[in-house]
């Protein structure tokens, strides 16, 4: 598995990473998303699109088993992505698989609502 | 959390310091409820909702001051729990919270409309999904109260459990 070079989010109190491999990219964050990392996360998710696209992805596992909390805002992000995702031509699209934390309430409801935007492309692991 | 466990905080708020509130107040609450043997969801509902009120706060408040209530009541009915956040602003703000609150506040189906938000808002920066947030996840009643230019959002929502 290889670093991406896809630039990732290091902020004091949230983190988002990237690995690639091959057609296979993976996402982990961890920590708080609100209102101090939203335009981070913004940017980071349309760098991500593009490295997905550029890679030919198929899948991005998204892992936020470390994620403490995520506000409105950065949701909204997510689903901005989400959209992104679904525009593609059939055969440039990825799946998306969220990786949720099952002691997390919030994720169980929030990560639900991202996955009713696009059923056929998001999916939710506890 | 007993029958007069109120707890009152005046906060100058910086976004920063809402992540340090909401940790705060959800393991107050979580120990409380643990005690009275509450609904096991309380303290993370109770944190939910604190973040995205006190966003606004940091966001939108006068000198990014309010104060943040937690208000347990015990007298007829199912016991309840009231979260209420007070701050003054700018009439814009007032109209625009108006307008959320009418919105979701009455929404006969707190979840479809939530994501109704999640795909009329994206592409604006301002979030607009918090209220709608708390009523669908955080499953809490929504009210708002206006003073001139002091706004008070109350939510609120069932305790569950046990007696005290």
């Amino acid at each position: 598995m290889s670093a991406s070079l896809l630039p990732g989010v290091d902020d004091l109190d949230f983190t988002a990473r990237t690995t690639v491999d091959g057609p296979s990219v993976r996402v982990v964050m961890t920590g708080t998303a609100d209102l101090n990392t939203q335009k981070q996360l913004e940017a980071f998710l349309a760098g991500l699109h593009t490295c997905a696209i550029e890679r030919l992805a198929t899948t991005v596992v998204v892992d936020v088993r470390g994620l403490e909390f995520m506000n409105s805002s950065c949701l909204k992000r997510l689903v901005k992505w989400i959209f992104m995702a679904e525009a593609e031509l059939a055969e440039r699209r990825y799946r998306i698989v969220f990786v949720a934390n099952p002691k997390a309430p919030w994720q169980r409801r929030s990560l639900h609502a991202l996955s009713s935007m696009a059923p056929e492309l998001v999916t939710v692991q506890e | 959390m007993n029958g007069d466990g109120r707890l009152e905080l005046a906060l100058t708020v910086s976004p920063r310091s809402v992540s340090t509130i909401r940790r705060f107040i959800e393991s107050y609450v979580a120990e409380a409820a643990g005690r009275l043997g509450a609904d096991s969801n309380l303290a993370a509902r109770v944190a939910l909702t604190i973040h995205e009120l006190l966003e606004n706060v940091a966001l939108y408040g006068q000198y990014n001051h309010g104060t943040l209530c937690l208000a347990p009541t015990s007298s007829e009915g199912p016991r309840r729990l009231t979260i209420t956040v007070t701050n003054t602003t700018t009439p814009e703000h007032i109209d625009r919270l108006q307008q959320a609150l009418r919105e979701t506040a009455t929404a006969a189906d707190p979840t479809a409309h939530y994501l109704m938000l999640m795909r009329r808002e994206v592409g604006r920066d301002a979030s607009g999904l918090g209220l709608a947030r708390i009523r669908a996840e955080a499953e809490m009643e929504l009210s708002l109260a206006i003073d001139r230019n002091e706004v008070r959002v109350s939510a609120t929502s069932e305790i569950f459990g046990g007696e005290p």
